[in-house]
């Protein structure tokens, strides 16, 4: 069930921050790439800002640090941001839970706002009042699908999906999440009229097995509830994982490589992030064998 | 439950303590198992949000010891099908960062130290490997640069970010303090010559 709410409040086209993500800036460069001319082909002006940091949920998530790091580092972002624009847009659910526990914090600790918002004037940086609102890509993506050419390149027949939306993207925030949060099923629809064929498998709805921190802190478990997520998607005739989050990408991937050394798996699926199917969608090809 | 728990631990009284930054929320659990149904955590190991609720209340040091509240996925499944909306996803992160602060499984998270450390630095979690950075170049990427602008930007406010809960590497500090000092000798020199 879509939430029309939230639907209603995604905008269409213009000016927009591209948040970048930990994983995107240092490994796969290419979603970010991707991501920024797929939202250009589609017609919002995108600003990547230099000076950004990363979003630093992983000290909170990981037990090292309260919500204070967190908060302090993406005020600095968002003062940085709203020169640009009043929307944000970021192609991680880490960032994206990140991002809105920031708001969420802001809004129910005031105590911490005001230390926040007197850091930054000591700074010459200032907070707007109405806070920048914050987007998923997939959002994003499902609200202007329209504009992805009807009927869609044959060649995208081709491809069977086997669609992972994530755990961190809605469940966090089941009060704004787009979909149902526990078993969301919008990305399959918008992936479908996209162009490619989507294959339902029984673990859909599984976590890929990274966790926020598991894949460091427990690399066994963490294994194993790959295994358990990927021998699902093998016994399918998918022909691609597709994912939202290059963490998601980063752990089916690499559980992928580690999985068929051992044996207990036949084979590995290319592992893609929803931009480079956008994109193909729109006649681009995508920046990501860029190997050296 | 907690009568459960107390007749088990042999306690007089059903009147149960939780430590102090453990929301009391968690003695309404009553042990209906729904978190445990879809947990991933639970198929593969003997992860039990409902023992651990239990164990909180009767034995608290040995849980943080355990090796338990590392297995957990924060995937918030558990929180999503609660009845009594608890939220145990941050429950376990309340425990984890409880353990560190005592010393236990400190090896679990060395990684993210490493992250933390170099966040502070650039910004950055991790430094961008040669191959990444032909790869940025290659793609028209520009390196990312946080503290490009360190007059404006606030880079002391992120310089100022508190260390790890438990880390006693403070050369950010003292960096900063031999900076300072330095200067200080230099203006004294200025002044004595």
């Amino acid at each position: 069930m879509i939430n029309s709410l939230r639907l209603n409040q995604i905008p269409l086209e213009g000016p927009i921050v591209f948040f970048r993500s930990c994983m995107t800036t240092t490994q796969y460069p290419h979603v970010h790439v991707d991501s920024v001319r797929l939202l250009e082909r589609l017609g919002y002006t995108v600003h990547v800002v230099r000076e950004q940091t990363c979003c630093a949920g992983f000290s909170f998530f990981g037990g090292l640090t309260d919500e204070k790091p967190l908060v302090l580092s993406n005020a600095r972002n968002m003062a940085l941001f709203a020169s640009y624009a009043n929307d944000v847009v970021t192609v991680c659910n880490a960032c994206f839970a990140t991002l809105n526990l920031y708001q969420r914090v802001m809004e129910k600790q005031p105590e911490l706002a005001v230390e926040v918002h007197k850091k930054l004037r000591k700074y010459r940086m200032s907070l707007p009042e109405k806070p920048l609102k914050v987007w998923h890509l997939l959002e994003l993506l499902y609200a202007v699908k329209a504009k992805f050419p009807n009927p869609s390149p044959k060649k995208l027949g081709r491809i069977k999906a086997a669609v992972h939306t994530g755990c961190h993207f809605l469940r966090p925030n089941p009060a704004i999440a787009l979909d149902s949060a526990i078993s969301p099923r919008f990305f399959e629809s918008l992936v479908a009229r996209i162009g490619a064929k989507v294959v339902t498998y029984k673990e859909a709805d599984l976590c890929c097995g990274g966790g926020w921190t598991t894949r460091h802190t427990d690399r066994e478990i963490s294994l194993a509830v790959s295994l358990q997520k990927l021998k699902s998607i093998h016994r399918t005739k998918a022909t691609h994982i597709l994912v939202s989050c290059p963490f998601c990408l980063n752990v089916l991937e690499n559980a992928q490589v580690e999985l068929e050394a051992t044996g207990e798996l036949e084979k590995i699926l290319p592992v893609w992030h929803v931009s480079q199917l956008g994109l193909l969608a729109l006649g681009v090809s995508s920046s990501a064998p860029v190997v050296r | 439950m907690i009568e459960n728990i107390a007749r088990r631990t042999k306690q007089s009284s059903p009147v149960v303590q939780l430590p102090s930054e453990l929301p009391g929320d968690y003695l309404k659990c009553f042990s209906c198992g729904r978190c445990v149904g879809d947990c991933p955590a639970a198929k593969h190991s003997s992860f039990n949000i409902r023992l651990i609720i239990h164990k909180m209340i009767s034995d608290y040091e040995e849980l943080l010891k355990d090796d338990i509240i590392w297995k957990c996925f924060q995937c918030d499944l558990c929180s999503l099908v609660c009845p009594v909306k608890l939220n145990p996803s941050s429950l376990i992160r309340k425990l984890r960062r409880d353990a560190l602060i005592r010393g236990y499984k400190r090896e679990r998270v060395e990684t993210f130290v490493g992250f933390y450390k170099n966040f502070r630095l650039n910004g950055l979690i991790m430094p961008l490997s040669e191959d990444v950075k032909y790869a940025r170049k290659k793609t028209g990427l520009k390196t990312p640069q946080p503290f490009i602008n360190t007059e404006l930007n606030g880079f002391h406010l992120i310089m100022k970010l508190p260390p790890p809960f438990y880390d006693s590497d403070t050369s950010f500090s003292s960096g900063l303090n031999i900076t300072k000092q330095k200067k200080r000798q230099r203006s004294k020199r200025g002044k004595t010559s």
